[in-house]
């Protein structure tokens, strides 16, 4: 008998898999109706069969996104919908399989009979391969526990599990500071995962999210250097980064943004030979990149510079070209069409704001007076997390201190290999190939550091990192083939990516957690205990009737733990914009609005909306009892529940018994 | 054969090789070598200690220094 917990994970990991399959079945030919059997070619030959196969796997992650977003905001995102579209996904599978003719399947064989022959090839890289697929699986492993980031417990997670459970989009006024007003792109996946199965499906979909961004920077390198090894150690060099491992599966939605920016960076690749259809869906990618998370508009100007390299570098490598002098006579039409791509991409997640609130760019502009613009203004003027002497030593912060929120570092690999690139950058053909990445790497960190030059948080820029991984594992790999050069500079780099490979085995001990998680050796209970918020939402789950109000804008724990039909019962929009213009009002990054000293009035407005539990920092729990006004004749207030870090006081409609309850 | 933007192949570029480095460059590539080694074993150390490094150190006491000086 597999017992329950047992069998929720796999159950979960079963569904994000199917989930997975039916998004690659969609994507791709959606991909191949828009181009055409010759550009699908050309794509191929470009990027190899596995690289086709990606990029429609980020192309139908992109639609289904959009289509999500619609069916959510209409009110009938139900399970059976999400059921229908994937049997369709796979059906479109069983299709392309048994129209795949024999000449179709050749390059793969050869691509299959090159992995297979890497082993006995006694190459160096064969192992670094092999230790990237073996910290790639354990990471797949370490996914199956439950969602780990504080963040994605506080909100990401929450926004998504509550559309799944009331089946459509609405303002979320419980889900403090972004209301589902942020852009929803990844999201909108982890609902229909919500709504199908449940949170281990999630987080294994974000695993598979960060494996496609891991194989994005590959392809990438590839396409631009022809070099499996610097693919290989481009993205064992995102793959050592912290706040890239971390991440995985950890209900953050940076790793899957990711994996759009890196495909308009490989459609850019493909633009000389596919043309303006490559332009198109390398808009649609950058404007969905945006749609995830708004501070990827970063990459635009990454975008520019890399297009007008692209263009430029076979124009140097073949003068003669025709197809460049065209694609230079047409180059305003291709930017349009880019930016149009990328606004029709964009669009649907400022048209849900303006739905919601009225207020598309909401909110950071517009509605400015609402109690949501205040608290987001409230939150971001308290986001910078370095000082200017930081900024001054800016690569050696980020590899090695840790700040506030930064939530992980950047591989030791990227300033490790730097001296290389300096060194080699203008006498090998292949390092400058790969510049091209990462200059466009380098003008979009410099893109940030304008905008936010004080907030270095390595999950927004994991598009420019895997960029600039792209010429230093180029100029290493170039360092280490040229037989030329003094034979201990080969053992120096292969020792330190041997050391990095051990030392991320090492980090990847998780997996015994999740071994004991998936055996239901450790319970759901043990892995949350200490997490705040968890005592008191499990008490109001077990507790809370149908149709009893909770004042949940004080609790200081996470909203996720919270059931959904507690969340739904508690305060209202305009319930918290009263609260909020009638208090001085604390914000706490935990996600609550306490009163800066608790009267009177707060009970009487508690009490005349009907709720029944209130939520209260331990701490300010007798003050807030001392503050229960005395002509509440027929209601009475008692301590129902004492959790680690809140109370739970419970408003009785009986005669007025109240006492004071010491909080010691 | 696959090509890739600037005409490169698994081969190489055009069949050519790559420019040779000049002799003092190519001790720059041993000390380029030993810095990654330092590098790498230095965010281990880090990492599993929670030790600073010096750079780190001395920013950690310059944003004190402003952080009290304001």
């Amino acid at each position: 008998m597999i017992p329950s917990q047992t069998g929720h994970v796999l159950l979960g990991t079963a569904v994000a898999l199917f989930y997975g399959g039916a998004v690659m079945g969609i994507g791709i030919p959606l991909l191949a109706v828009f181009m055409g059997r010759q550009a699908v070619a050309t794509v191929r030959a470009r990027v190899g069969l596995l690289g086709l196969l990606w990029l429609g796997f980020v192309i139908g992650q992109g639609i289904l996104g959009v289509l999500w977003l619609v069916l959510s905001l209409g009110g009938i995102f139900h399970s059976w919908v999400i059921w229908v579209v994937c049997g369709l996904g796979w059906f479109l599978v069983c299709a392309m399989a048994l129209t795949v003719q024999r000449q179709d399947l050749q390059p793969g064989r050869e691509c299959w009979t090159g992995v297979l022959s890497f082993p006995y090839s006694q190459s160096w890289y064969f192992w670094v391969g092999m230790g990237i697929v073996v910290v790639g699986l354990f990471h797949g492993v370490i996914a199956l526990l439950p969602p780990w980031v504080d963040d994605g417990l506080v909100r990401y997670l929450v926004s998504p599990r509550m559309i799944a459970a009331t089946n459509r989009l609405e303002f979320q006024p419980f889900l403090h500071p972004y209301y589902t007003l942020q852009p929803l792109q990844v999201e909108m996946h982890w609902a229909a995962l919500f709504a199908v199965s449940n949170e281990t499906a999630v987080t294994v979909w974000d695993y598979l999210c960060a494996l496609s961004f891991l194989s994005g920077i590959g392809f990438l390198a590839w396409s631009l250097t022809s070099s499996r090894k610097v693919a290989l150690v481009a993205v064992l060099m995102m793959l050592s980064t912290p706040a890239f491992y971390a991440m995985m599966g950890g209900g953050k939605i940076d790793n899957a943004a990711a994996q759009y920016g890196i495909a308009a960076f490989v459609w850019l690749v493909i633009w000389p030979a596919l043309g303006r259809r490559a332009v198109i869906l390398a808009g649609l990618c950058a404007g969905w990149a945006m749609a995830c998370r708004y501070t990827n508009i970063i990459l635009l100007p990454a975008l520019i510079v890399f297009a007008v390299l692209v263009a430029r570098s076979p124009w140097k490598a073949f003068p003669v070209g025709t197809t460049i002098n065209q694609l230079k006579r047409s180059w305003i039409t291709n930017a349009f069409l880019g930016g149009a791509a990328a606004g029709i991409a964009g669009a649907p997640m400022l048209i849900k704001n303006w739905l919601l609130v009225g207020c598309p760019l909401a909110p950071l502009f517009g509605c400015q007076e609402t109690f949501w613009a205040g608290i987001f203004r409230n939150v971001m003027s308290h986001a910078g997390n370095i000082s200017a002497v930081d900024l001054l030593f800016y690569p050696f912060v980020w590899t090695f201190a840790t700040r506030d929120n930064m939530l992980g570092n950047i591989s030791p690999l990227f300033i490790g290999f730097l001296p290389f690139l300096i060194v080699i950058h203008r006498r090998s053909f292949m390092v400058r190939s790969a510049l091209i990445a990462g200059l466009a790497g380098v003008v979009s960190v410099t893109t940030w550091l304008f905008i936010e030059p004080l907030r270095l948080f390595t999950r927004l820029l994991l598009v420019p990192l895997g960029l600039l991984a792209v010429p230093l594992s180029a100029s290493v790999i170039a360092v280490e083939q040229d037989r030329r050069h003094d034979h201990r500079v080969r053992w120096l780099v292969k020792a330190a990516v041997a050391v990095v490979l051990v030392f991320l085995l090492f980090e990847s001990r998780g997996v015994i957690y999740a071994g004991r998680y998936l055996a239901s050796a450790d319970s759901r209970a043990d892995w949350y205990q200490s997490s705040p918020g968890y005592d008191v939402a499990l008490w109001l789950n077990a507790h809370v009737q149908p149709g009893e109000r909770v004042g949940l804008a004080n609790f200081e724990g996470h909203r996720y733990f919270v059931d959904s039909h507690v969340l739904l019962n508690s305060e209202t929009a305009e319930e918290i914009q009263w609260l909020w213009e009638h208090g001085e009002w604390r914000h706490d990054y935990s996600g609550s609005i306490a009163p800066s000293s608790w009267a009177p009035d707060f009970w009487h407005f508690y009490q005349s909306r009907g709720f029944t539990y209130i939520v209260i920092d331990k701490d300010r729990l007798q003050e807030a009892i001392e503050a229960w006004p005395d002509n509440s004749a027929r209601l009475a207030l008692e301590v129902a529940a004492m959790g680690r870090r809140s109370g739970v006081l419970k408003i009785h409609k009986q005669q007025a018994l109240y006492k004071a309850v010491s909080t010691n | 054969v696959k090509t890739s933007l600037n005409g490169l192949t698994e081969k190489g570029a055009h069949g050519e090789a790559d420019e040779a480095l000049p002799p003092w460059l190519r001790s720059w590539l041993v000390v380029a070598g030993v810095w990654l080694q330092v590098i790498v074993v230095v965010f281990i150390v880090v990492c599993v200690s929670h030790v600073k490094t010096p750079v780190i150190y001395w920013v950690d006491k310059m944003n004190d220094l402003f952080t009290e000086s304001r």
